[in-house]
C-alpha cells in the first residue's frame, strides 16, 4: 500500500528526514516511535504532501504509484488521511460543512454521486457514535475553541467519515486522558480493517496497549534506527529511547 | 440626455434638480436645507490632498453630470416585500431617492410606532420631525453631508415610542434604476424613545450597468435604555458611487448594534459615527467589506466616548481581491470625563490578490486616564496551515480558498439579527469567492 524508499526531506534548507525506508501493507499497523524532534511529524506531513517540506531524494509510492508530484488534496482523494498532532482551528467554517465537502470531493474522485446534506447528516450521525461525540460539535467551527481532547476526537471523527485507505495518526494519543484515550483507540480499532493501513506515530507506548501494532519502528534524528514487532515498544517503555539508541549504535560498531 | 462636463474636481451642482433645493414645506427643515445649500458653495469638493480623503480618489464623481431621479423611472420599478419575509409587512421602498408607495407595505404597527417616508412625516408628524431633524448631525463642513441635506427629497422616518418592543425588522429598500448619472439623496431619521427595542435594515441595490450616485445620510437618536439593531447592506451596482454618512446619538444605557456589509459600488465611502452622550451606553459598529476588480471601499468611523462607563465594539473585516482597494480609518475619542471607557477595535484584512491595496489606520485620542482601549489590525493572505489542513481532507485549491474566505467573512455575518439576510449574505459571499477565484 505505502512504500517509502530512501526518503530525504528538508524544510527551509535543513535536512530533517535522512533516508527513511518503510513499507506498509494493507491490514497492517505500523507504530513509529521516537523522541521529540526526531522527525515523526515531518514524516507524516511529507507523506500527506505538506508543501513546506521538500523531498530531496527517494520516493514515496502509494498503491504502486509514485505520488511525488501530487498535491496534498490529490493524495487525500486517493485515500491518504493525516490526523494532525495539532489540529488547526478554522473559525467560521462549520465542522459538518468541512466534512461534507471533503467527503463529496472524495466521492466525485471515485465517480460516485455526491451526498446531499440530509443524507450526509444521517451518515455523520452514525460516525459520531464511534468517538462518542456530541452532535453539537457538527455545527461548531472546525476545532475552534475545542479542548485538546475534543480536537483529537474530531480528527478521528473525520477519519471515520472520510474512510481512507491509509491513516497517518500523528500523536493522536497525546493530551488525552485515560477515558478519552480508550474511546479514541476503540474508535480507531473499529475503523481499521484488512484493507487499510495505519501509521501510528507516538511518543509513548500507552496507546499500543489498545491498538496492537504489527511493527514498531524507532525514529531518531531522521532515520529509522530500529524496527521490530510489538515487543519493541515494551522494551522502549522499560529502557527508554536513549538505551535503545545506544545499543543500536553499539551494534553498528 | 445631454451630457454636461463639469470642470475637473468640481462637482456639478447645477445639473442637480436644475440647481434648486427641494422644498419640504416645514419651516425648520427648509431653513436647514437652504443653509446647507449656501454652505455647500463654500466647501471645496474633496480631493486626495485632504487628509480624510488621502486614499480615496473621487474625481470620477466630480466628472459626472448627475441628475435627480424622476417619477417616471420610479413607476417602472416594483419590489416584492417578501424578499425578506421577516419584514414582509414593514418595508418601505424608495426608487432613485423617491418614495414608492406601491411597492411599500407597512401593516399592523404597534400603537404609536411610525414607519413612513420623510415627506409624509413632515405632514403628519411635523412636531416630531422638527424636534429631532439634524439634531445628531455632527458632520461639519462635510461636502456630502451638506449635499444630502440640501438635496434630499425623501427618505425614511421611524419613530418608536417608549416601552415599545417592535419585533419585526423594519426594512428600508433603496433601489436605483434607469439611466446613467441618476443621483439620489435618501435622508433617514430614526428616533427611539426610552426602553424601546427594534431592528432596522437599510438595503441599497442597483443596476450594474449605470454609473449612478447615492449620497445617503442616516441619523439615529436613541433614548435611554433603548436597543436598536441596525444592518446596512450596500449591494449597489458595480459602477455606482455611494457616499454614506451615519450618525447615532446614544442616551443613558442605550444600546446600538450596527452592522454594515458592503459588496457593491465602484467607489464606496462610508462614515459611521456613534456619539455616546449618556452613561452606560454601548455602540457596536461592525463592518464587512468585500471588494474585487477596481472597487474601492473606504470606511471612516468615530466612536465618541463623551461620558463615563460606556463601551464600544468595532470589528471591521475586509476581503480584497483583484485590483481593489480597502481603506479603514477608525477613530476612538475618549473625552476627559469619559472614565471607565471600554473600547474594542479590530480591523482584519484578507488580501486574496497581489494587486489589491489595503490601508488601515486606527486613531486613538484618549484624554481620560482610567480607560481600557484595545485595538489591532492585520493584513494578510490565507493561512498556510489552514490551507494544508483543508487540502489534507481532499478539498482542492479552489474550494479551500473559497471555504477559508467564507470563514473569514462569516464572523461578521453570524452576528446579524435577521435570518433570511444572513442566509442571503452567506450566498453572496460564496458568489464573491467563486467570482474572485475564477478570474
Ligand atoms: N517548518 C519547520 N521549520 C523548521 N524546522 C522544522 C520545521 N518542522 C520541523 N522542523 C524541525 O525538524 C525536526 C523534526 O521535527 P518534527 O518532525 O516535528 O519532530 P517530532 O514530530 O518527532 O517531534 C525538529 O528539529 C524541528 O525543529
Ligand atoms: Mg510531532
Amino acid at each position: 500500500m505505502l512504500k517509502i524508499v530512501n526518503l530525504h526531506a528538508e524544510v527551509d534548507g535543513t535536512e530533517i528526514l535522512k533516508g527513511i525506508n518503510l513499507e506498509i501493507k494493507a491490514g497492517e499497523v505500523h507504530a513509529v516511535m521516537g523522541p521529540n524532534g526526531s522527525g515523526k511529524s515531518t514524516l507524516s506531513k511529507v507523506i500527506a504532501g505538506h508543501p513546506a517540506y521538500e523531498v530531496t531524494k527517494g520516493e514515496i509510492y502509494f498503491e504502486g504509484k509514485n505520488i511525488e508530484e501530487l498535491a496534498a488534496d490529490e493524495r487525500a482523494r486517493l485515500g491518504i488521511f493525516l490526523a494532525f498532532q495539532y489540529p488547526v482551528e478554522i473559525p467560521g467554517v462549520s465542522n459538518s460543512m468541512l466534512m461534507r465537502q471533503a467527503y463529496n470531493s472524495i466521492r466525485r474522485e471515485h465517480g460516485e454521486e455526491e451526498m446531499d446534506p440530509l443524507e450526509f447528516d444521517d451518515y455523520v450521525h452514525q460516525k459520531l457514535d464511534i468517538v462518542e461525540m456530541d452532535p453539537k460539535f457538527l455545527d461548531r467551527s472546525v476545532n475552534d475553541g475545542f479542548s485538546g481532547g475534543e480536537k483529537k476526537r474530531n480528527e478521528i471523527l473525520q477519519l471515520a467519515v472520510l474512510n481512507p485507505k491509509l491513516a497517518l495518526l500523528d500523536e493522536t494519543d497525546s493530551g488525552l486522558d485515560i477515558d478519552a484515550l480508550k474511546i479514541v483507540s476503540e474508535g480507531i480499532n473499529k475503523i481499521k480493517d484488512s484493507s487499510k493501513g495505519v501509521l501510528l506515530v507516538t511518543h509513548y507506548q500507552r496507546i499500543l496497549n489498545y491498538i496492537t501494532p504489527d511493527y514498531v519502528h524507532v525514529l531518531k534524528d531522521g532515520r529509522i534506527v530500529k524496527s521490530g514487532g510489538k515487543e519493541l515498544a515494551l522494551q522502549l517503555e522499560a529502557d527508554g529511547y536513549d538505551n535503545i539508541i545506544e545499543s543500536v549504535n553499539g551494534e553498528a560498531k | 440626455m445631454s451630457s454636461v462636463t463639469a470642470q475637473e474636481t468640481t462637482f456639478n451642482l447645477d445639473t442637480l434638480n436644475a440647481g434648486k433645493v427641494p422644498v419640504m414645506n416645514l419651516r425648520t427643515v427648509d431653513a436647514i436645507k437652504s443653509e446647507a445649500s449656501v454652505a455647500l458653495k463654500g466647501v471645496p469638493f474633496p480631493t486626495t490632498r485632504d487628509e480624510e480623503w488621502k486614499f480615496t480618489n473621487i474625481k470620477p464623481i466630480a466628472r459626472g453630470a448627475f441628475v435627480q431621479g424622476n417619477l417616471q423611472s420610479l413607476k417602472a420599478v416594483s419590489y416584492d416585500t417578501a424578499t425578506v419575509p421577516e419584514a414582509k409587512d414593514s418595508t418601505l421602498v424608495f426608487v432613485n431617492g423617491l418614495y414608492n408607495s406601491d411597492s411599500s407595505n407597512v401593516k399592523d404597527l404597534p400603537e404609536g410606532v411610525i414607519v413612513t417616508n420623510f415627506k409624509d412625516a413632515v405632514e403628519k408628524h411635523s412636531a416630531l420631525v422638527e424636534v429631532s431633524f439634524n439634531k445628531a448631525n455632527n458632520f461639519e463642513d462635510d461636502y456630502f453631508t451638506l449635499l444630502n441635506t440640501a438635496q434630499f427629497e425623501d427618505g425614511a422616518f421611524i419613530y418608536i415610542p417608549k416601552d415599545t418592543k417592535f419585533e419585526r425588522p423594519i426594512h428600508l429598500v433603496y433601489i436605483t434604476k434607469g439611466q446613467e448619472n441618476t443621483a439620489s439623496f435618501p435622508r433617514n431619521l430614526i428616533v427611539a424613545e426610552r426602553h424601546s427595542e427594534f431592528t432596522v435594515v437599510e438595503e441599497y441595490i442597483g443596476d450594474d450597468d449605470a454609473a449612478y450616485l447615492t449620497t445617503s445620510f442616516t441619523e439615529i437618536l436613541l433614548g435611554e435604555s433603548s436597543h436598536m439593531s441596525h444592518v446596512r447592506l450596500q449591494k449597489d451596482g458595480l459602477k455606482a458611487y455611494h457616499i454614506n454618512r451615519l450618525v447615532s446619538q446614544l442616551q443613558r444605557d442605550a444600546d446600538l448594534q450596527s452592522y454594515t456589509v458592503s459588496l457593491g459600488a465602484e467607489i464606496f465611502r462610508n462614515d459611521v459615527r456613534a456619539v455616546m452622550q449618556g452613561e452606560g451606553s454601548h455602540a457596536t459598529l461592525d463592518g464587512l467589506v468585500l471588494v474585487n476588480n477596481n472597487q474601492l471601499s473606504d470606511t471612516h468611523s468615530i466612536m465618541d466616548h463623551q461620558v463615563p462607563n460606556c463601551t464600544s465594539h468595532q470589528l471591521h473585516k475586509t476581503i480584497v481581491d483583484g485590483k481593489s482597494t480597502s481603506v479603514f480609518n477608525g477613530k476612538i475619542f475618549v473625552r476627559k470625563d469619559a472614565q471607565k471607557t471600554d473600547a474594542f477595535q479590530e480591523n482584519h484584512n484578507l488580501q486574496l490578490s497581489r494587486d489589491g491595496m489595503v490601508y488601515t489606520k486606527p486613531q486613538l485620542e484618549i484624554f481620560a486616564d482610567d480607560v481600557k482601549c484595545s485595538h489591532g489590525a492585520t493584513v494578510g493572505q490565507l493561512d498556510d496551515e489552514q490551507e494544508f489542513y483543508l487540502k489534507s481532507r481532499g478539498l482542492d485549491d479552489k474550494s479551500t480558498k473559497e471555504i477559508l474566505t467564507f470563514g473569514f467573512a462569516t464572523e461578521v455575518i453570524e452576528s446579524l439579527p435577521v435570518n433570511s439576510i444572513k442566509e442571503d449574505l452567506r450566498k453572496a459571499v460564496e458568489v464573491y469567492t467563486t467570482r474572485g477565484l475564477s478570474n
